[in-house]
């Protein structure tokens, strides 16, 4: 169905602002732990929007985002134990590093950003050289590298015992639970991340992903840079990657090396294919199937039997394929396809 | 196991992925590397095999993107 451009505007702003007031009423609605899945469905959110702009929009491939989540994770929950939280764990952190005394773990969202987008920008800097499946593999390496030297540095990471936090509470003396403060804070940073994300797609920067993702040597001919854009993606979307882990670990009070296992990794970019590459808002449908999937296919709903520890698996190839089968844009695509503005009169210039 | 596709796409980047005779030397090169570095440095050990391979994919990466023994592709746009 073609709209109008007027009309598909007021459509969008529509179906944002419905999604802003779901996302902030169902709390109401739910006990403590479907909140906490819907939680860890922003979480998942908040990943899979950081991969999208990688996969979705500038067309590179990886396998390492869980390994991000985990370096996100791990500057959390670091810096929230600080040295004497270390030390109490038996641990002796090496002087030179600045953990600081331990801090209120939403302080450390934004150092997370910014500690996990480095090492993404570095990682992506010689990385990028390869293309397709070699970079695939690059980062697989990375993500199997993670859990190892996680274990290795074992006076910061805490070694395969893990970090444990103390149990989240409100901070601030907000009048809330303790599970509806993790849930607005899930989901209050993945409002501000999408819109960034949408300010970053829409403009200079996302034309110049489209163009490397459409035709690399089409676009350094128009004279946009593929390895500048190429790492800054990889950058941006390791940064989205590494503020989900810090989420994750605030969520869980724990992590460990096996928080972010390979699959994990496989299952976002399984994910963010469901939800459809270089859409912003299917990335939500991801995020769903990415939490609730694994749930369903061990104990479908309706259903007077369980399935083997094994099915989750299973059902994502399965789903996966019937995706690639009946719509090969995801479900963002799907969307797209059913409601789209008319296109712009000839003779107009665009941008 | 799939990790040994990472080390041996590390050797073949390594050697220079375009380049069958570098991905003899490469292979060997990294094999002995790797093997020599976990028996005779402490800190890399058993356990930083895998991730010492990743740290030379990516400074040949950076260093020489072509490898040894591979060719500098020019694309003239």
């Amino acid at each position: 169905m073609q709209l109008p451009r007027p009309l598909f505007l007021a459509l969008k702003v529509v179906g944002v602002a419905a999604a802003v007031v779901i996302v902030a009423v169902l709390p109401r609605f739910l006990g403590e732990f479907r909140l906490s899945q819907f939680t860890y469905i922003g979480i998942y959110f908040i990943a899979l929007l950081g991969l999208n702009i990688l996969t979705g929009y500038s067309g590179q491939i990886s396998l390492g985002h869980g390994a991000f989540m985990g370096i996100g994770a791990y500057v959390t929950a670091v810096l929230t134990l600080g040295r004497p939280g270390l030390v109490l764990f038996g641990q002796h952190p090496p002087g030179w590093l600045p953990l600081g005394d331990g801090m209120r773990p939403i302080l450390t969202l934004p150092i997370a950003f910014v500690v996990t987008g480095v090492v993404g920008f570095l990682f992506g800097l010689p990385a990028l050289r390869l293309a397709g499946v070699s970079l695939a593999l690059a980062t697989f390496a990375v993500a199997v590298s993670l859990p190892v030297v996680a274990k290795k540095f074992e006076s910061v990471t805490g070694g395969g015992g893990g970090l444990s936090l103390n149990l989240p509470e409100t901070p601030f003396g907000l009048d809330i639970s303790a599970p509806h403060w993790l849930y607005y804070e899930a989901w209050g940073c993945a409002a501000i991340l999408f819109v960034g994300a949408w300010l970053l797609v829409r403009g200079r920067i996302g034309r110049a992903w489209r163009a490397i993702r459409d035709g690399e040597l089409a676009a350094t001919a128009s004279g946009v840079s593929p390895p500048l854009y190429k790492t800054l993606a990889f950058g941006v979307s390791s940064a989205y990657a590494g503020v989900a882990g810090s989420l994750l670990v605030i969520q869980v009070a724990y992590v460990n090396p096996d928080t972010f296992p390979l699959s994990l990794s496989i299952l976002l970019l399984a994910s963010v294919v469901v939800g459809g590459l270089g859409t912003l808002s299917g990335v939500v449908f991801g995020a769903i199937l990415l939490e609730f999937l694994p749930i369903w296919a061990q104990h479908p709903p309706l259903l007077p039997f369980d399935f083997a520890k094994q099915a989750p698996g299973v059902a994502f190839g399965v789903v996966l394929i019937l995706i690639m089968f009946l719509i090969p844009s995801g479900v963002g695509g799907l969307l797209r396809r059913i409601v789209r503005p008319l296109p712009k009169p000839v003779g107009t210039v665009s941008d | 196991m799939l990790v040994v596709l990472i080390y041996a796409f590390a050797a073949a980047v390594l050697g220079g992925i375009d380049s069958p005779v570098g991905a003899v030397v490469g292979g060997l090169l990294l094999g002995v590397t790797i093997n020599l570095l976990s028996a005779y440095v402490d800190f890399v050990g058993s356990e930083l095999r895998l991730p010492t391979a990743l740290a030379i994919l990516l400074v040949v990466l950076t260093i020489r993107p072509q490898g040894l023994l591979g060719h500098r592709t020019v694309r003239r746009v």
